[in-house]
C-alpha cells in the first residue's frame, strides 16, 4: 500500500471552485476522461451529496495488459458540499479491476487559512494492488514451501542412506544399530561406534551442500 | 462532457444546465430546495441507468458512511 499526500491552492474563493468544480470536464488536460455522469444527488440537511461516474482512457503498460484487457477505467466520485462550513470533500475511486489496482483518493477543499479569497485542497491517495501483494506473497509462501520440501527431502534421503548402509547409522537412534551393537564384544564396539561415527560424518559433510542447496540463492 | 451513453448527452445538458443555474443562484445562498430540476433529473437518469446496464455496471449507490 501506498500513501501519498499533497497541498495545492486555488487562487480562487471557495465558492469560485465549488461552482467549478461541476465544470471540471472536460479540459486541455483531461482528454483521458470519456465521459462524466451525475448518478445520483441529494440534499441532506445543507449538505449536497453527489456521485458521479467518469470513464477515464486505460494507460497500460505493456506488461500491464497480462493483468487488465480493457481499454477504459471506470471511476466513481463521491462528494460532500458544505456551503455553511465551506468544506468541499470529495472520494474518487476506481471501479473494476480493482485487485489489479485501486487507487483512492480524498480531497478536501477549504477557504485557505493565508487568504480568505483562496482555497486550499488537501489531497491524499491510497494506492493498493492486489496483484502485487499477492506476487508477494506468493514468493515466500514458495520459499517456505521449498525450505520445507527441502528439509523433508534431506530427511528423506538420510533415511534412504541409512537403510542403504546400516553400519553408518548404528551411532543413531535406531533399534536395530542397537541390537547389532549389543551382540558385539566392548572393544569392536568402540571400534563399530567410531567407525559409524566416522561414516556419519563423512556422510554429513557429503550432505552439506545438499542442505546449502535448500537456501534461496542470495542473488 | 459527454455522457457515458451517446443518446443521453442531451438529456444531460439540459440537467447540467438546470443544475448549475440552480447551484450558483440558490444552493450557495444558502436554498436547499432542489426541486426545480427534479425533473430533468428523472428522464436524464433513467437514460444513464440504461446505459449502465447495458456496459455491464452495476447502478452504483451511495453506501452509509461512505463520506463520513
Amino acid at each position: 500500500m501506498k500513501y501519498f499526500e499533497s497541498t495545492s491552492v486555488f487562487h480562487f474563493s471557495w465558492d469560485q471552485v465549488a461552482q467549478g468544480f461541476w465544470r471540471r470536464y472536460p479540459n486541455p488536460h483531461s482528454n483521458h476522461v470519456l465521459s462524466e455522469d451525475t448518478v445520483s444527488r441529494e440534499i441532506r440537511g445543507s449538505k449536497l451529496f453527489t456521485k458521479r461516474l467518469l470513464t477515464k482512457t486505460n494507460r497500460v503498460p505493456k506488461w500491464g495488459e497480462c493483468f487488465v484487457n480493457s481499454r477504459t477505467v471506470k471511476i466513481v466520485e463521491e462528494s460532500v458540499m458544505d456551503p455553511n462550513e465551506k468544506i468541499l470533500i470529495t472520494y474518487t475511486r476506481n471501479i473494476g479491476y480493482v485487485r489489479v489496482m485501486s487507487i483512492v483518493e480524498k480531497v478536501i477543499y477549504k477557504v485557505s487559512k493565508e487568504n480568505p479569497n483562496w482555497t486550499v485542497a488537501e489531497r491524499s491517495a491510497w494506492i493498493d494492488s492486489q496483484v502485487f501483494g499477492f506476487g508477494r506473497a506468493i514468493q515466500a509462501f514458495g520459499l517456505e514451501r521449498f525450505r520445507k520440501n527441502c528439509q523433508q527431502m534431506v530427511g528423506g534421503f538420510n533415511h534412504v542412506l541409512m537403510t542403504m548402509f546400516p553400519l553408518t547409522a548404528t551411532s543413531l537412534p535406531h533399534t536395530t544399530s542397537d541390537e547389532t551393537t549389543s551382540q558385539l564384544t566392548p572393544a569392536k564396539k568402540e571400534t563399530l561406534k567410531d567407525a559409524a561415527k566416522k561414516a556419519t560424518d563423512i556422510a554429513k559433510s557429503k550432505a552439506g551442500p545438499i542442505y546449502a542447496s535448500c537456501q534461496p540463492n542470495q542473488t | 462532457m459527454d455522457s457515458i451513453g451517446e443518446n443521453c448527452n442531451e438529456l444531460k445538458k439540459q440537467y447540467d444546465s438546470c443544475f448549475l443555474n440552480w447551484f450558483s443562484g440558490r444552493f450557495l445562498k444558502g436554498d436547499t430546495n432542489d426541486e426545480v430540476c427534479a425533473p430533468f433529473f428523472k428522464v436524464y437518469q433513467q437514460c444513464v441507468k440504461v446505459c449502465t446496464y447495458c456496459n455491464n455496471l452495476k447502478f452504483v449507490h451511495f453506501r452509509d458512511g461512505d463520506l463520513s
